[in-house]
């Protein structure tokens, strides 16, 4: 049995009905969440990498998340580096809905779709999710393509910067970075450049405790312990603040 | 069997600490295009057991943590315990202290028995770029060892060189895959301290008697006691801050 004839599947208006009929579901059922697109600063040709990512802005959109709750995936598990959460998530977005919103900023890698590596910021759950794979349907209805579908893992946070302008995901960044450099320098008097060591490290305040940014951490603890049992008379090999 | 009075000289948990303490100021900078340091972090160092009621209430108690886990990050574990036979000292040595707070006693300890503690040390990373650049701060420090001096927390107050070898580094990458797979980059370092585990400290009051005994035809294997000769002090009771004298007395034996 051939396609009913009544139905022109390349009829542009039938196809763009179809579109904002999914768009009208996804902002009924879904929820908004904040889209940050990656920059890449330095990118390493060799490692296939950029260690010094930059999220700058956040584009709030509609999205429907699939899963049941947020928090599907693999169980919360304590590694040999401490609390490991592991949620994932996966949210649709209409592919209409994100051109007009973010294809155009500069920093896509791809503008015609969501990148892999980009952010989303799920508000009510104040969880940051990196978009790890991202597929369009499989269905191709009317000739058009409504939506993508995005897998999403909890975002393993690497002193990226955050400077979205939202204070809620800027927040991020605040608590969780140990970059001391900005943060924490001693800057002169007239703001104009920071003090350095002779080492040529910058003098850092007092203030900069990693066991307080990082709770799991016991850096500062173990040098505590130590000072009284180990006889460091030449030195931590791997020297002082 | 093994003695009635528990004893702790914390020798195993300090070289814990030690270990670990090696460790708590690794930094990581990273650099932008035309070299200049655009970030410098501490590397945040754990030991890996421990409770998890305690770690979840501590690294999430609001069930609001942002993100999946904060990187680089070091973790490191104790792990298994031998026996190194070829350090192992005379074990009728005895050292021997004056007992704090008493003039008439000392304390001593017999010689200490050499144990192979062996460590991890686990870096995880998110770029392999901050990967070998953690490692190759630590790597050079072990050649293949680096010793270290531990205090035990003994009435003896014993200092020991504790060293440190660096036995083998691992690598493994998990970048292979489907997307939805996390990739992790993870280091592990293997160790082995050589530490010297010391018995309980007894005490030992001042020497009142001595006696000596006379043997003859000494390379006879089993030679029989001819003569003893005895001294004490004059009275018995007495301190060393008293008048006294000595009893000395000889005794003869016929059953040689």
């Amino acid at each position: 049995m051939s396609t009913s004839p009544f139905f022109n599947q390349s009829y542009k208006p039938e196809s763009r009905l179809y579109e904002e009929i999914i768009i009208e579901q996804i902002k009924a059922f879904g929820t908004d969440v904040y889209y940050l697109p990656r920059k890449l600063v330095r990118e390493d040709k060799l490692f296939g990498e950029d260690i010094l990512s930059e999220f700058n802005d956040a584009y709030i959109i509609e999205m429907y998340f699939e899963n049941e709750s947020i928090g599907a995936g693999e169980a919360d598990a304590l590694s040999k580096f401490g609390l490991e959460l592991r949620s994932e998530a996966k949210f649709q977005i209409s592919r209409l809905r994100f051109e007009q919103l973010i294809s155009l900023d500069q920093n896509l890698i791809s503008s015609t779709r969501p990148n892999e590596g980009d952010l989303i910021y799920f508000p009510s759950k104040t969880k940051l999710f990196e978009i790890t794979f991202v597929e369009d349907e499989d269905f191709e209805r009317l000739h058009n393509i409504p939506v993508f579908t995005l897998t999403c893992k909890l975002f393993e946070y690497s002193n990226e910067a955050l400077d979205t302008g939202i204070a809620e995901i800027d927040l991020i960044e605040d608590t969780r970075s140990t970059n001391t450099i900005d943060l924490y320098d001693f800057l002169l008097e007239d703001g104009s450049g920071e003090l350095f060591l002779e080492n040529g490290f910058n003098m850092m305040q007092e203030e900069y405790s990693i066991d307080d940014i990082d709770k799991g951490s016991i850096n500062e603890w173990l040098q505590g312990e130590s000072d009284g049992i180990i006889d460091f008379t030449d030195s931590n090999p791997f020297g002082e603040i | 069997m093994l003695g009635a009075d528990p004893y702790y000289h914390e020798i195993l948990k300090r070289t814990v600490i030690g270990f670990g303490s090696m460790f708590n100021e690794i930094y990581l900078i990273r650099k932008d295009k035309v070299g200049d340091i655009k970030q410098k972090m501490k590397i945040p160092l754990s030991y890996g057991p421990k409770e998890k009621f305690l770690a979840r209430l501590r690294e999430d108690p609001n069930l609001s943590k942002s993100v999946a886990i904060s990187l680089p990050r070091i973790g490191f574990e104790l792990g298994s315990f031998s026996y190194e036979p070829t350090r192992k000292l005379n074990k009728i040595n005895i050292v021997k202290i004056p007992k704090a707070g008493d003039t008439k006693g000392v304390s001593k300890q017999f010689s200490p028995v050499p144990y192979n503690v062996s460590f991890e040390l686990f870096v995880m990373v998110k770029n392999s770029d901050d990967g070998i650049q953690i490692i190759e701060q630590i790597l050079p420090t072990f050649s293949p060892s680096y010793t270290m001096t531990i205090k035990d927390s003994s009435e003896l107050k014993n200092s020991q060189d504790v060293p440190i070898v660096l036995d083998s580094v691992s690598y493994e990458d998990s970048y292979e895959g489907d997307f939805a797979t996390r990739r992790a980059i993870v280091y592990t370092l293997s160790f082995t301290a050589s530490v010297q585990l010391y018995g309980p400290v007894t005490s030992q009051g001042i020497i009142k008697k001595v006696d000596t005994s006379m043997y003859a035809d000494v390379p006879v294997n089993s030679p029989n006691r001819k003569q003893t000769y005895s001294v004490e002090p004059d009275p018995v009771t007495a301190t060393e801050n008293d008048d006294f004298g000595f009893t000395d007395s000889w005794s003869n034996w016929e059953d040689a």
